[in-house]
């Protein structure tokens, strides 16, 4: 009998395991919604995959700055094949430095092109997240991370309740987060996402990198 | 019925594992990447040649002043120097040989051909552009001083800078006497940062913390005899007779010379 329990210990630690929930995104507790694939995230991005690559090498491009327009698109399914009605979620950005030794506020620096300047600030990546039914708080409106630093986040669905789609082609209003598609609610379930760097002057010339998350997770 | 209790346990246990999670859980990568490339332009928008044609007593006497002959235009984004180096045909081969080159010489040869690059001064609006440290003199933002009469040497304060070293793009060491810079200077402390004129909105003034437009004025003042009075080291005469003898003069002719303006990044 003990080794029968030892057993169910195992595998029940082992199934748990597998449903490790990614670095940086755990947030919820409750299981209301259908897990994946029912309910999902997907990322379509334009050319150059999941690199997104600002190259300054003209001058103009210093003083100007560079943007890239609806470089991703993010298209939310969520699904309650329950039909408890009480599915809801969330969505957030997390920027990641890869941590230690690069400092928290600071772009991880992959390459040195000279010595004078100051290192580049996380805060010099500005992002604008919308959509057709304005669902996001931040909708239209360029954004640095809060805080702007590792594993700072932008916030773009957080309700803290329950907000229902208005349907095929609808804007129900406020922050949309129930069951859904983007295949029938494109404004409501998807997010176009711009983004934009200013360096001006004074940096240290050379190659930074940074990883975006984005994530999803239950709201309540 | 122990076989059954083990696979009721261990489908309990999967079905317990999976349904604790059947949440909405998910995340997507973006990786950003952006490539500072350094950049440091220096633009003449001026002719690239300056004549100075003495054919007039008095033009021997009080030089040739030609104002406003150069604008230097900045862009950088990095911290930057920015000096003047003076050289020819002649001191580009022999350091030592800080000499005009002498293209043609009119009349009997009876005159020094060898006239000292630092004949040539300059003077730099705005000056002691310096990030703000204190004016160490390193520059040419000093007025041209008149020629004393009776003429005598005069260590002046605008010659231009002639590199001693190997290579006419050798920076100068100090930005003191003779080693000026334009802007910044020898030190790391000294430098102008990163900008551009494109956006600079007002003319910066002297002393300014940074600048990126400079109007560079040239003289130079032969004398009478031709000795070339104010050409010096910073620290010593190079005057015709001083490096010479009593009684030298410059030979009549055509003579050139070379005029580098270099930005470096600051380091």
């Amino acid at each position: 009998m003990y080794k029968s329990l030892y057993i169910f210990f195992l595998v029940f630690t082992a199934v748990n395991a597998s449903y490790a929930q990614p670095a940086g995104c755990a947030t919820s507790t409750s299981s209301r919604c259908d897990g994946w694939p029912l309910s999902k995230l997907d990322l379509d991005q334009q050319a150059g995959g999941s690199m997104l690559e600002f190259v300054f090498d003209e001058i103009s491009d210093y003083t100007a700055g560079k943007t890239l327009y609806g470089t991703s698109i993010l298209r939310v399914t969520a699904s309650d094949t329950a039909g408890g009605g009480d599915c809801a979620w969330k969505l957030r950005m997390i920027v990641n430095n890869g941590g230690a030794p690069t400092p928290n506020t600071e772009w991880l620096q992959t390459a040195s092109y000279g010595s004078s300047g100051a290192q580049v600030p996380i805060a010099l990546l500005e992002v604008r997240v919308t959509n057709n039914c304005a669902t996001s708080l931040v909708n239209g409106t360029w954004q640095t991370f809060q805080l702007a630093e590792n594993g700072g986040e932008i916030v773009i669905i957080d309700d803290g309740s329950f907000v229902n789609a208005a349907g095929i082609g609808g804007c129900g209003g406020g922050q949309t987060n129930s069951v859904g598609s983007y295949l029938t609610s494109f404004g409501e379930f998807a997010f176009v996402i711009d983004y934009r760097v200013r360096p001006f002057y004074n940096y240290t010339p050379g190659k930074y990198e940074l990883n975006i998350k984005f994530c999803i997770s239950e709201d309540l | 019925m122990k076989k059954f209790m083990k696979s009721a346990l261990l489908f309990g246990a999967v079905m317990a594992g999976t349904s604790t999670f059947a949440q909405i859980q998910d995340e997507e990568n973006v990786t950003v990447t952006m490539e500072l490339v350094p950049i440091l332009q220096l633009n003449m928008n001026t002719p690239d040649q300056v004549n100075f044609v003495f054919d007039e007593i008095a033009e021997y006497i009080g030089g040739i002043t030609q104002y406003g002959a150069t604008i230097l235009t900045a862009s950088s984004t990095v911290s930057w120097d920015l000096f003047a180096s003076g050289t020819s045909g002649a001191h580009a081969a022999v350091p030592a040989s800080r000499f005009w080159d002498a293209q043609v010489a009119y009349g009997a040869a009876s005159g020094i051909v060898d006239l000292p690059l630092t004949a040539l001064e300059l003077h730099q609006f705005p000056g002691d552009i310096n990030n703000g440290l204190a004016n160490t003199g390193g520059d040419y933002a000093a007025q041209f001083t008149a020629n004393p009469n009776p003429q005598a040497p005069t260590l002046g304060a605008n010659n231009i800078y002639v590199s001693a070293a190997s290579a006419y793009l050798a920076p100068p060491a100090v930005a003191a006497a003779n080693n000026r810079y334009i802007a910044g200077g020898a030190a790391p402390l000294s430098f102008v940062e990163g900008g551009s004129y494109l956006t600079q909105t007002a003319v910066a003034v002297n002393g300014a913390l940074n600048a990126y437009y400079f109007v560079i004025d040239y003289r130079i003042v032969p004398g009478l005899p031709a000795v070339f009075p104010f050409a010096n080291t910073g620290a010593a005469s190079e005057d015709l007779v001083t490096i010479g003898a009593a009684g030298d003069y410059a030979q009549p002719g055509v003579y050139t010379m070379n005029v580098k303006y270099l930005m470096i990044e600051n380091q």
